[in-house]
């Protein structure tokens, strides 16, 4: 083979492997949409009613970031019942039947024990859809649900039954920033404790002294942001952890959660709103990531998968999208014609909602550098002020 | 946020599970043949109405869950409403969590049975059940637990392994296992506090039995994955609940990490939990007890331990120079050390980094080993050398193209550096 002919197929191949899809906005919607259905009729449906709460919240606000807020009621029957419904039950009224009288938090369905996770997903879904004043609220026993689950060393429980986890801390924090009570808990101590899980590498395990892994990495970054507290990790701490997340990148261009271990979508969210936080988000490769989730896109019927040609779920769509607003790809991107909302790295709703609720934070920034409109509202920690 | 990481695993595990009332009953037999079976449902809660599912709105009326899901949980909402906690309750909840082991308000119904069933079972109890219940012939009796509570601990212990087997990384199930060796916690502390009748020796040998039984389910499942997230911080938590009933768990717990470590080099979890151990051990350097037990909460490694540690890794590293878990591992234990003896430590760093570049990076043998190459860097920064780590930096950004942002960032500040030292230095 001469050494022209050997180029050419070297660039063919390198082209094909670096096509990435569009983004395959309206089929997503559909998907999304879609769901509600399926979910009664099928397994995954029964394998999954007892998070629903959590599955919508996915929905929503993964659709909220490609359709106007008035679209998404409509086809999601939020605030009024479809006229075909035959149960003539939206989704806020279905929302209220999960509020636990005894425990005063949210279960993931209607029937469940009130529970961290779920209680801040109702929060969420309340706050995307403007419906905190709903008189079905009883914003005072989820608060005080929430802040009898705090531990004497600062840690959150997840429910009466005492499971300790970072995840729960970043629940409690922004279901309470959301209802205006951050000051009713011990956010000092939470603090202390979020610290005292930080591990060798500068990450953050479920509990102290286990491994960190991107997932509670969020969390913790998450709850510091909103504690306004993220000085407290020094900025070799912040360089330390930026760095073990900028090494979460494969070949692939995706992002897995711990070393060795396999690139998944969801990562991208996980890692990328981390680095949003701590301003790190250049030191991965934007583009091979954007690529990776593109690819993992169903281009048939939808939705987005773990990796690419694999089952797609609401979840990793929702963090798919939610990725790749946080990369910019879909607010930059002169190919898309539409104007997606943007989400917000620390609550992980549309940042027009957070600033419309005017939600605290707090973000890293280097001196000079330009903070994005996206961010810009927050406080800012500055290791490099003078 | 959620527990679903893993929606599309436990989905798929559970279609194998599911099906009718006859998969049901013959999946029952091979779980615990005293529970009964979903057919005995009609006659046992002959007094209960069965529920339907409210899951919000339905655009389309008709529901269609898998057959024997709908019912078993039609029967569970129902007794939800009632609050009814009781013998035939807790035979429910088997059923309920044959269908969704991740429905966690069915745990919480399951523990509430198991602390009523357990306490019927106790001596001084009037109405205690024994029917159907096989006693031990020949157990040595426990005064702490009586052989009907054992036999029940060890039965729900044996169930939830079960569950576990097809569940790895179900939250609820892990959750339950701790909830039920909490249990056992318990009743050992109240014993040994004169609480309860039972002598020490009891108490030792009924922690002794499920001690060890405990480890070895942990082990059976790092065995099927290595890396399974919450068998290690299960693994964390009950070391430290038996650390000071048993010291020297965490000598075995060093030898465990490098066993695996020995298995699998590139596992993130053994190291993590290498350091865990490390840093709840109880040493040997330190005249009395509490002296050491507040050592070990300090977290402060003794020096001859950073040095045997900082050679086990460099052995490591030798093996796989890729491995980022041995790179990250060395670099945090000189680091710390330096922390807080910096003249020792600093004579160590030195010597590691000659390590590094004269056996792992020799005759160029791995240009592109970004850990190693990273380590040199960071450990002359350390140094306050930084001028030394210019050239690892710049070789990373050529090697490690997916992060050279990252690696320029680096070179960049240490100019940042140098030119400020230089002003500050012009100025005086």
């Amino acid at each position: 083979m001469s050494g022209n002919k050997s180029k050419t197929s070297g660039s063919i191949a390198l082209s094909i492997l670096d096509y990435s899809p569009p983004f395959y906005f309206h089929l997503h919607q559909e998907y999304i949409v879609g769901l509600a259905g399926k979910m009664e009729r099928s397994f995954e449906g029964a394998m999954t009613e007892h998070l629903r709460m959590s599955g919508v919240y996915w929905s929503l606000t993964a659709l909220s970031l490609l359709v106007s807020k008035e679209d998404v009621d409509r086809l999601m029957s939020v605030t009024q019942s479809a006229e075909s419904s035959a149960k003539n039950e939206s989704i806020l009224d279905w929302l209220f039947t999960c509020f636990d009288e005894r425990t005063g938090g949210f279960g993931g369905n209607s029937g469940q024990d009130g529970h961290m996770l779920y209680t801040l997903s109702a929060i969420q879904i309340l706050t995307l859809v403007d419906a905190l004043d709903d008189k079905r609220f009883h914003r005072e026993k989820v608060i005080n649900f929430v802040l009898q689950l705090q531990r004497p060393d600062g840690s959150w429980a997840g429910d009466s039954w005492g499971e300790i986890d970072t995840r729960f801390t970043y629940c409690a924090l922004s279901a309470l920033s959301q209802l205006q009570a951050l000051d009713r808990a011990n956010v000092d101590l939470a603090v202390d404790y979020i610290l005292s899980c930080r591990n060798l590498d500068g990450g953050f395990g479920c509990v102290v002294g286990a491994e960190s892994h991107a997932g509670q990495v969020f969390c913790c970054i998450g709850a510091l942001a909103i504690a306004c507290s993220l000085h407290r990790l020094g900025e070799d701490g912040v360089e330390l952890l930026g760095w073990w997340l900028a090494e979460r990148q494969v070949d692939s261009g995706g992002l897995n959660g711990r070393p060795e271990k396999q690139a998944d979508v969801c990562y991208s969210w996980w890692i990328l709103s981390a680095l949003s936080i701590l301003g790190k988000v250049s030191w991965i490769n934007g583009d091979k990531l954007a690529s990776f989730i593109l690819k993992s896109q169903d281009e048939e019927d939808g939705g987005i998968s773990d990796r690419p040609d694999d089952m797609p779920d609401v979840f990793h769509t929702f963090f798919g999208i939610a990725g790749l607003s946080l990369l910019g790809h879909l607010h930059n991107n002169r190919a898309n014609e539409f104007n997606f909302r943007q989400i917000d790295p620390v609550y992980a709703l549309p940042t027009d909602v957070c600033r419309r609720w005017n939600l605290p934070g707090q973000i890293v920034v280097h001196g000079s550098e330009e903070v994005g409109d996206r961010l810009a509202h927050y406080a800012r920690c500055d290791f490099y002020a003078r | 946020m959620g527990d679903s990481n893993n929606v599309n695993d436990d989905v798929n595990q559970q279609a194998q599970a599911q099906g009718g009332d006859d998969d049901d009953d013959a999946a029952m037999d091979t779980i615990d043949p005293l529970m009964f079976r979903s057919s005995d449902l009609p006659d046992l809660f002959a007094d209960v109405v069965p529920v339907p599912q409210d899951d919000g709105p339905d655009v389309v009326c008709c529901i269609d869950y898998p057959a024997g899901f709908q019912k078993v949980y039609d029967y569970f909402r129902a007794i939800l409403k009632r609050h009814e906690i009781s013998p035939r309750v807790f035979g429910l909840t088997s059923l309920c969590l044959h269908h969704n082991p991740a429905n966690y308000t069915v745990w919480h119904v399951r523990r509430q049975c198991f602390s009523l069933v357990l306490s019927s079972l106790s001596a001084s109890h009037p109405n205690q059940e024994n029917e159907g219940l096989v006693v031990a012939v020949g157990a040595a009796q426990n005064s702490l637990l009586t052989n009907a509570q054992e036999q029940l601990f060890t039965r729900e212990l044996e169930y939830t392994a079960n569950l576990g087997g097809s569940n790895p990384k179900n939250y609820q199930i892990w959750y339950h296992r701790r909830s039920l060796l909490s249990l056992l916690l318990e009743k050992d502390a109240a014993a040994a506090s004169g609480l309860v009748s039972g002598t020490p020796s009891d108490s030792s040998a009924l922690l002794d039995k499920y001690c060890t039984r405990e480890l070895s389910y942990i082990d059976s499942v790092l065995e099927i994955d290595a890396k399974n997230y919450h068998a290690w911080s299960h693994r964390q938590w009950f070391v430290l609940a038996m650390v000071d009933k048993k010291p020297s768990f965490m000598d075995l717990e060093l030898a465990y990490t490098t066993e695996l470590i020995d298995r699998d080099i590139r596992n993130n979890s053994a190291w993590n939990h290498r350091w865990f151990v490390l840093h709840n051990q109880y040493t040997n350097d330190y005249d009395n007890e509490s002296e050491s037990k507040q050592q070990r909460q300090q977290q402060r490694l003794p020096f001859h331990v950073v040095e045997s540690e900082a050679h086990f890794a460099l052995d490591q590293i030798l093996l796989d120079p890729y491995n980022e878990s041995s790179c990250r591992f060395l670099v945090a234990l000189l680091k710390e050390a330096y922390q807080q003896e910096q003249p020792r430590a600093s004579t160590l760093i030195r010597q590691y980094l000659e390590s590094l570049q004269n056996q792992v990076l020799v005759d160029e043998q791995y240009p592109d080993a970004s850990p190693v190459l990273s380590a040199c860097a960071d450990l002359y920064e350390w140094l306050q050398q930084p001028v030394q780590a210019t050239p690892w930096l710049m070789r990373l950004s050529a090697v490690d193209p997916i992060r050279t942002k990252y690696w320029m960032w680096r070179l960049e500040q240490i100019a940042a550096a140098s030119t400020a030292t230089t002003a500050g230095g012009n100025e005086s």
